[in-house]
C-alpha cells in the first residue's frame, strides 16, 4: 500500500512538470491540486466500442456486494459494494442506489449510444462516481444518452430536484446543471432537451402542474400542464411520458426551446386504485406500460397516443413493455409466473410455470424484484429462489437460460442498453 | 517492490518531461493541420509529408459519430493554419468546435463538399458521409485538398506536387486493383450482406448489392430461437451467398447457432469501417485497410 501511494505522489509530480512545456493558459488549471493520479479521469477515454450491446445484469446481494453478470458471454466482475440499499434505478448505463448514505452512482462502464437509425456501443471501466447526499428515496428520471444531456434527480422527501450533468457523470463527477426547490411533495424532475421537466405542489390536486424549464432551469412561459400526482416519468423515443391522475402526459420538444404537452386521459370510470404508479419499457421504445390495479395492465404508444387496457386472471406485480412489432408485454402475476401478451394480435403468446413462488409471498424479497426487457429477452429475478429467469418472449415464454450469478440477485437490473 | 515502483516512477517522469518539451519545440516551426478523422489524417500526411505537422483528434478504434475532443484538442483546433474533416454530420460531437473555427476565420476544408454525394439508402434523402469506401472518391477530395494545402504559408509547392501525384497514382491503382478484384466474382454472388452502413459509396462504384440484416444479439447465443436469426438468415437466403460480413462479439457463436438454428453455414468476414486500425493490425494506413476489405470481401464471394 505504501509503495502504491509513493508512486502517485511521483507520478503527479511527473504531470506538473510537464505542464511547464505547455502554453502559459494551461498550468494555472493543472496546479490545482487534485486527488486523482494523472490517469484517474480515463474512464470515458479508455472505453472502446464494440461490436453490440454489451449487455449485462447487475445485482446486488442481502449484504450489499454488487456485480455484473455479462449477457453476452457469462463472464462475471464485482463492482464497489454499498451499504442498505433500499431501491435501485438505472438509465442503462448508471446504477443510482439508494444507501444508508444516500444516493449512490456507479458507472457500470456499458451503454450504447442511439444515433437515430444506428446504435454504437462501448465497453469501458466500471467504477463508483459519488454519493448525492441528503437524497433518500430520491427518484431518478434518465434521458436518452448517458454520456449528453442530462440526468434528473428528484427527493419526495425534501422536494428538492438536482439535474446532473451526463458528461461530467462520464467523467467521474457530480456535477449539477441546475437544482429546483418545491415544498416537499410527490414528484418529478425529469430531462428533455436541454431543460427538463419539474413538477409543481398544490393545495388541492387540481393545482398541481408540470412546468418546463429551460437549460438554466428557468419556467418557459405557457409551457406547462395540469398534472396531480405525477407517479412515475420515463424517456420515449417520441418524449417524455409522465403518469398522472389524469391520465398519460406526453412531453416533447417543439422548435423554440420550449415543450408541448398531449394528454391521454384514463377511460372514464377508472378508480383511483386502477391509474399506474410506475412506467416501465424498453430502454428509448414508444411503447410504455404500467400495472393497472388488480386488473392488468395499461399500454401506451407515445408515438400514436393510444391507450390499451389488458385484462389478466391474476394481479400483475411487475409490467414492461418490448415495444417491438407484435406488441410484446411482459409480466410478473402474484403467482409468481412470467406472462407475454401480444398487443397487435390482442392474443397471449405464453405464460411460464411459478417461478418465483417464495418470493412473491415474501413483502421484503419481492421489493427487489425487477423485470427487465430488451429487444430480444426479457429478465426477471427471484431473490428467495437466487436465480435469474431469461425470457424469450417471442418463442412462448420460453424460459431460454436459468441464471445463478455469484453476487445473489436480491436487487437486479440492466445496463449496457 | 517499493524500490521497484519508485524507479519506475523515476523514469516514467524522465520520459514525460522529455517528449512534453521536444513536441513543443517542433510545432513552433512548422505549419499545424488539425484532422477530425485518422483515415482523412492518413491521406493529408500523404500529401504534406514533413511539411507540416498533422493533428489527428480521433485516434485509432474510435467511432467518429460520437467522438468529443478535450480543452486541449478544442486549442489546436483555434490555432489550426487548416482544420480538415469529413463533413455531412459524421463528426456529430464536434459540431459546435467545427462551426467555430469557420466563425474565428480558420481555414476549414471540408471533404464531402468535393464530391458527388449518394443518400442513405432507406431515408428521405439523407446524404451519406462514409465516401471513402470509393477510392475514386477519394481521388476528387485530393485534388481540391491540394490547392487548400497550396495556399497554407510553410508549405513548398513543389514538393507537395510531387507527394500528391505519386499519392493519388496509389489511389488508382488501388481502385484499379479494386475493380479487377470485384469483376472477378461472378455477378450474382456480388452481394454483402452486412449490419454495416459505411458501403453505399463501394457498392454503387463496384456494382456490389449491400443487404442489409439485423444481427441477433450475442445474448441470444446462448440459447437461440429461430426467430432470433429470422432477419439474418432471410437475408442470406435471399442472397444465397456463402459469407457474410457482419461485426459480432461473438462470430464463431453466431455461425454456430446459425446451423444449428437454420441449417445455413456461412463464414463470417469482419471488415474495417470507419477507423484506421492500430499499428501493425491490418489497416494502419487507408491503403491498407482498403486492400484488407477488397481481399477479404472479393476472396469471400468468390468461394
Amino acid at each position: 500500500m505504501k509503495s502504491t501511494k509513493y508512486a502517485v505522489v511521483l507520478g503527479l509530480a511527473a504531470s506538473l512538470l510537464l505542464t511547464g512545456c505547455l502554453p502559459s493558459g494551461a498550468t494555472e488549471e493543472s496546479q490545482q491540486p487534485t486527488n486523482e493520479p494523472a490517469a484517474g479521469h480515463g474512464a470515458v477515454e479508455g472505453a472502446r466500442e464494440v461490436a453490440e450491446a454489451p449487455l449485462h445484469l447487475a445485482t446486488i446481494d442481502k449484504r450489499g456486494s454488487a456485480g455484473m453478470f455479462d449477457l453476452l458471454n457469462e463472464t462475471e466482475s464485482s463492482l464497489d459494494s454499498l451499504e442498505e440499499v433500499s431501491a435501485l434505478q438505472t438509465d442503462g448505463r448508471y446504477l443510482f442506489a439508494s444507501t444508508a448514505e444516500g444516493l449512490t452512482i456507479l458507472d457500470s462502464g456499458v451503454w450504447s449510444w442511439n444515433h437515430t437509425d444506428h446504435f454504437h456501443f462501448y465497453r469501458g471501466t466500471a467504477r463508483k462516481i459519488g454519493i448525492l447526499d441528503n437524497a433518500p428515496k430520491a427518484v431518478v428520471t434518465g434521458g436518452p444518452l448517458s454520456t449528453a444531456g442530462s440526468t434528473g434527480v428528484y427527493v419526495p422527501a425534501t422536494g428538492e430536484g438536482i439535474l446532473l450533468d451526463n458528461a461530467r457523470l462520464a467523467n467521474g463527477e457530480i456535477s449539477q446543471r441546475f437544482t429546483t426547490h418545491h415544498a416537499p411533495h410527490r414528484g418529478l424532475l425529469a430531462p428533455l432537451g436541454d431543460g427538463a421537466i419539474s413538477s409543481q405542489p398544490g393545495q388541492k390536486p387540481a393545482d398541481m402542474r408540470v412546468q418546463y424549464l429551460d437549460a438554466t432551469g428557468e419556467p418557459v412561459a405557457g409551457a406547462s400542464a395540469q398534472c396531480a400526482e405525477p407517479a412515475g416519468a420515463t424517456a420515449t423515443v417520441a418524449g417524455l411520458v409522465i403518469a398522472c391522475a389524469q391520465g398519460f402526459l406526453v412531453a416533447t420538444e417543439t422548435a423554440n426551446d420550449s415543450a408541448k404537452f398531449d394528454l391521454v386521459p384514463y377511460p372514464a370510470g377508472t378508480k383511483a386504485g386502477d391509474r399506474a404508479e410506475s412506467l416501465e419499457h424498453r430502454k428509448a421504445r414508444p411503447a410504455v406500460a404500467g400495472v393497472a390495479g388488480d386488473h392488468g395492465a395499461w399500454v401506451l404508444n407515445t408515438r400514436s397516443l393510444q391507450l390499451q387496457r389488458v385484462l389478466t386472471e391474476h394481479k400483475l406485480l411487475r409490467v414492461s413493455a418490448v415495444g417491438d412489432s407484435p406488441g410484446h408485454i411482459v409480466a410478473l402475476d402474484d403467482r409468481g409466473r412470467v406472462l407475454v401478451y401480444s398487443t397487435t394480435t390482442g392474443q397471449s403468446v405464453g405464460i411460464t410455470k411459478e417461478l418465483l413462488p417464495r418470493t412473491v409471498k415474501d413483502p421484503e424479497a419481492l421489493r427487489g424484484v425487477s423485470l427487465e426487457t430488451d429487444a430480444q429477452r426479457a429478465y426477471v429475478n427471484a431473490p428467495s429462489e437466487n436465480k435469474i429467469y431469461e425470457i424469450d418472449f417471442a418463442d412462448s415464454a420460453r424460459i431460454s437460460r436459468t441464471l445463478a450469478p455469484e453476487t445473489s440477485p436480491h436487487w437486479m437490473t440492466q445496463v449496457g442498453n | 517492490m517499493a524500490n521497484v515502483t519508485k524507479v519506475l516512477a523515476l523514469v516514467l517522469s524522465g520520459l514525460l518531461l522529455l517528449t512534453g518539451c521536444a513536441g513543443q519545440g517542433q510545432q513552433e516551426q512548422k505549419p499545424s493541420i488539425v484532422v477530425t478523422t485518422n483515415i482523412l489524417a492518413d491521406v493529408v500526411t500523404n500529401l504534406v509529408g514533413e511539411q507540416a505537422t498533422v493533428h489527428t483528434l480521433m485516434p485509432p478504434n474510435v467511432d467518429p459519430h460520437s467522438f468529443e475532443i478535450s480543452a486541449q484538442q478544442a486549442a489546436l483546433l483555434q490555432d489550426a493554419d487548416l482544420v480538415v474533416s469529413n463533413g455531412l454530420n459524421l463528426e456529430e460531437g464536434l459540431s459546435r468546435q467545427l462551426t467555430a473555427v469557420g466563425e474565428e476565420g480558420v481555414n476549414h476544408f471540408v471533404a464531402t463538399d468535393h464530391i458527388e454525394l449518394l443518400n442513405v439508402p432507406g431515408t428521405n434523402g439523407a446524404a451519406d458521409p462514409h465516401f471513402w469506401t470509393d477510392p475514386a472518391r477519394v481521388v476528387q477530395v485530393v485534388d481540391a485538398l491540394e490547392k487548400d494545402l497550396k495556399q497554407i504559408p510553410g508549405i513548398s509547392t513543389g514538393p507537395l506536387d510531387a507527394a500528391t501525384g505519386t499519392y493519388r497514382q496509389k489511389l488508382e491503382d488501388l481502385d484499379a486493383q479494386m475493380l479487377t478484384a470485384f469483376s472477378a466474382i461472378p455477378p450474382a454472388q456480388r452481394q454483402i450482406v452486412t449490419n454495416h452502413h459505411v458501403f453505399g459509396y463501394l457498392a454503387e462504384r463496384f456494382d456490389l448489392k449491400v443487404i442489409g440484416a439485423v444481427i441477433p444479439s450475442g445474448s441470444t447465443l446462448a440459447s437461440p430461437s429461430a426467430a432470433d436469426l429470422a432477419s439474418l438468415s432471410g437475408a442470406i437466403r435471399e442472397a444465397q451467398v456463402s459469407a457474410i460480413f457482419v461485426e459480432s462479439a461473438q462470430p464463431d457463436k453466431l455461425a454456430r447457432a446459425l446451423a444449428s438454428e437454420t441449417k445455413i453455414e456461412v463464414k463470417i468476414v469482419d471488415l474495417y469501417t470507419e477507423s484506421l486500425s492500430m499499428a501493425g493490425q491490418g489497416a494502419e494506413s487507408y491503403l491498407q485497410m482498403m486492400q484488407a476489405n477488397t481481399e477479404q470481401i472479393s476472396h469471400a464471394l468468390r468461394d
